[in-house]
């Protein structure tokens, strides 16, 4: 186990780390997922509420980590539930990352083959892709911090512009009538709002790099802040473009959306290559923290200190699982699967761990 | 240190005459001038009961190239496919013309009023939507006789789909139905909503924009036509005229009087009473005198003669849309000015058991108009001298 570690990041690193790895490809199909459960153009609401809940759930996640400072979520299960139990679960979470960074890759390969190199393989789009995630990982924590940095004011740039140019093809009208239907449709859509904002989990593993924790509440608030504004936006734009019937019919809704407006006098007229090309980047920083907290697993749990085997090795089996769905329907079922694994995961896992951990210390005490 | 900066400098030569070598090249690069660019398409209907597609390439170069007079060559040019759908025809065109057919800068679809009628117009552009290159901002438009045609011009350097466009996009009058394109009546026709459609008309002299085509949202098939006048009553409904003109007397004496529209505003409230719906419609409006031809030319300084043209306006605005709500309630029994989501959004509850068979209701619905005209003035001449 690595018991001092000497990548630190700082507060403001930690905030571009929740918000890139919860900004992924759901994005670009969340208006339809969220209205196809929701049924009324409520589905803004849905955003909303499940951002607060999900705020109050890192809350609780930060109180289990901040009980053990020093080591990630792989090394404090172990001293929780004890080895027999833990090691399965760390392999399971270990298999779930390795899974979430096959299917982004292969997310950012089905779009691109659609929408921008039409004809060029899927190996030809994926390897590089794969091996530049692997060339920034060797690096470890820092590097990675300091992409994503860079990563993302230019993603938040572009994706605002694209998505409020086309403000003119809004018609207030399908936003409306507001809960008209009461509160159930809300309630109904609470779920799916809640796993795209899966990968706030990030912080049971990136805590121990923190610099300064006392911070991590401010950081919270931002990681969840960010994307959670930018959801409502997306929402709320596209329903208010297409009509929840519209949306309905649509497979990649945010990218129908910005191929649906013209504007007129501006040279570039096809801003959806300039958002995919954009959002690439976005896809991979999720792409890149999955595998490096897969990597980061296989270490701790197995007691190496040398993270270079795992990274190697792993690369293969990303690249299989990712050829794995046949089409994309598999791929959105695959996608579905990691999302309500992630809910059972990270949702719930962690709050049992909480309690017991609250027992054993009770338990100490009065010992 | 020498040496070393040497190899350095080696190495960075090398690797960057490499990557000159390869970012220049692109994997699936098509060059543009192969490439067969679709402006505007239209469909027909086939004497054997297949389908005509027209496709209306651009020819970038005659678009360059001045005009001179007669032997100015055109700037497009109009391929067709025939099929028994849409996928085939486009393969049709490519047994006759070389190239790859490139639809990301499709603006508009012509589909004419034969084939509208019989075919589900879902069906019939269900290709639109599920092309990746084809944009959603693509406007359809139903065109009476063969739409062929309105693809086609006389005027040199003109390219007739983009001219279509660029009038639909300008909307300058009151008598124009609301652009529609794809994306709209995605979700209309998904929601079993009846809307309009922009009708064409194709003369000698090239296209006229015509009235509106209703489309029944349960059939998706086109079910009748508006004629302008009462395309225009629609738009004081909905309140979408951007601009135009309306008489503005009532008596023949009163000789062409207009009042010329600056601003529409309506307000439609339904109130629904067991099972009863009626809706009260406010419309207002503000504008000015634009043309005063009576005899008599009352001096329009005094107030009393603006609110008597005001109130002449009033009453020629309420006949426009009682007379096309008269012909949606009793010879279409279709909504098409909006009614229904008005319903929808004021009554959700109550909607989802209406909207199954909102027409039928509708075409029992009482329909009360209050139209409100204020003319904020009358230009630069007022007075007779006497």
């Amino acid at each position: 186990m690595n018991p001092e570690p000497i990548d630190r990041i700082s507060t403001h690193q930690t905030v571009m780390f929740f918000v890139n790895m919860i900004f992924g490809a759901g994005v670009l199909i969340l208006p339809r997922t969220i209205t196809d459960k929701v049924k009324t153009p409520d589905g803004w609401i849905t955003v909303i509420v499940s951002g607060l809940l999900i705020t109050l759930l890192v809350f609780l996640l930060v109180m289990l980590c901040k009980q053990y400072p020093n080591e990630t979520y792989f090394q404090f299960t172990q001293k929780i539930i004890g080895k027999w139990l833990a090691i399965p679960l760390c392999i399971f979470i270990i298999i779930y990352y390795i899974c979430l960074s096959a299917l982004e890759v292969r997310v950012m390969a089905e779009t691109t083959r659609l929408f921008l190199l039409q004809g060029t393989p899927n190996w030809a789009i994926l390897i590089p892709f794969l091996w530049i995630g692997l060339y920034i990982i060797l690096g470890g924590i820092n590097p990675i911090a300091r992409l994503l940095e860079i990563i993302f004011p230019i993603t938040v740039l572009f994706f605002l512009l694209v998505i409020f140019l086309g403000i003119g093809i809004i018609d207030i009208d399908n936003l409306r009538p507001v809960l008209g239907n009461g509160f159930k449709p809300v309630l109904n859509g609470l779920k799916t709002t809640s796993l795209s904002f899966s990968g706030f989990e990030v912080i049971l593993f990136i805590f121990m790099f923190m610099k300064d924790k006392t911070k991590v509440s401010k950081t919270i608030m931002f990681g969840i802040g960010i994307p959670f504004v930018f959801y409502t936006i997306t929402v709320v734009v596209v329903v208010g473009a297409f009509s929840v019937n519209g949306v309905l019919l649509q497979t990649w809704p945010v990218l129908t959306y910005i191929r649906s407006y013209d504007i007129q006098g501006l040279f570039v007229e096809r801003f959806d290559s300039l958002l995919l090309v954009i959002w690439i980047m976005q896809i991979f920083a999720t792409y890149i923290i999955a595998y490096y907290i897969c990597v980061l697993g296989m270490a701790q749990v197995l007691n190496k200190k040398n993270m270079k085997p795992f990274l190697f090795g792993t690369l293969p089996f990303i690249y299989i699982i990712s050829m794995i769905p046949k089409d994309i329907n598999q791929t959105f079922t695959m996608a579905d699967t990691i999302g309500n694994t992630s809910f059972y995961l990270f949702g719930i896992v962690p709050l049992i761990l909480l309690v017991i951990s609250y027992v054993r210390k009770k338990l100490n005490e009065k010992m | 240190m020498r040496k070393c900066r040497l190899t350095r400098i080696i190495i960075s030569l090398i690797s960057n005459s490499i990557l000159l070598v390869l970012l220049s090249g692109c994997w699936s690069s098509r060059p543009i001038e192969d490439l067969n660019i679709i402006v505007g398409s239209s469909l027909d209907k086939d004497g054997e009961g297949k389908i005509k597609s027209t496709l209306q390439y651009v020819v970038p170069e005659a678009l360059d190239s001045k005009s001179d007079g007669d032997n100015a060559s055109k700037p497009y040019i109009n391929v067709i496919g025939e099929g028994i759908s849409l996928e085939p025809t486009g393969w049709d065109t490519t047994l006759s013309r070389q190239g790859y057919i490139f639809g990301a800068h499709q603006k508009c679809v012509v589909i004419s009023e034969e084939l509208a009628r019989e075919i589900n117009l879902r069906e019939l552009t269900d290709l639109y939507f599920r092309d990746i290159d084809i944009r959603g901002s693509t406007l359809i438009f139903i065109a009476k006789g063969e739409a062929t045609k309105a693809l086609e011009t006389s005027e040199p350097n003109v390219i007739p789909s983009l001219r279509i466009v660029e009038i639909a996009n300008e909307s300058l009058t009151s008598v124009i139905v609301s652009k529609t394109p794809l994306i709209k009546i995605g979700g209309l026709m998904n929601s079993g909503s009846s809307f309009l459609l922009q009708l064409l008309e194709t003369t000698d002299k090239g296209v006229k924009f015509s009235g509106g085509a209703i489309f029944n949202g349960k059939k998706n098939k086109m079910i009748g036509s508006l004629n302008p006048q009462e395309v225009e009553g629609v738009n004081w409904i909905t309140a979408q005229g951007k601009g135009g003109a309306v008489k503005a007397y009532t008596k023949k004496s009163d000789g062409p009087t207009w009042f010329q529209i600056e601003s529409i505003k309506s307000k439609v409230t339904p109130h629904i009473k067991d099972d009863k719906i009626s809706f009260d419609v406010k419309i207002e409006s503000e504008g000015r005198i634009a043309e005063y031809w009576n005899p008599k030319l009352r001096p329009l300084f005094e107030e009393k003669n603006v609110r008597n043209i005001e109130k002449a306006t009033e009453v020629e605005v309420t006949k426009l849309v009682e007379n096309v709500t008269k012909k949606l309630q009793n010879e279409y029994k279709t909504d098409v000015a909006g009614f229904g989501n008005e319903v929808r959004i004021q009554y959700p509850k109550e909607w989802k058991k209406m909207s199954k068979n909102w027409d039928e209701l509708f075409s029992k619905a009482k329909i009360n108009y209050d139209v409100h005209i204020t003319i904020r003035d009358y230009g630069m001449i007022g007075k007779k001298k006497k």
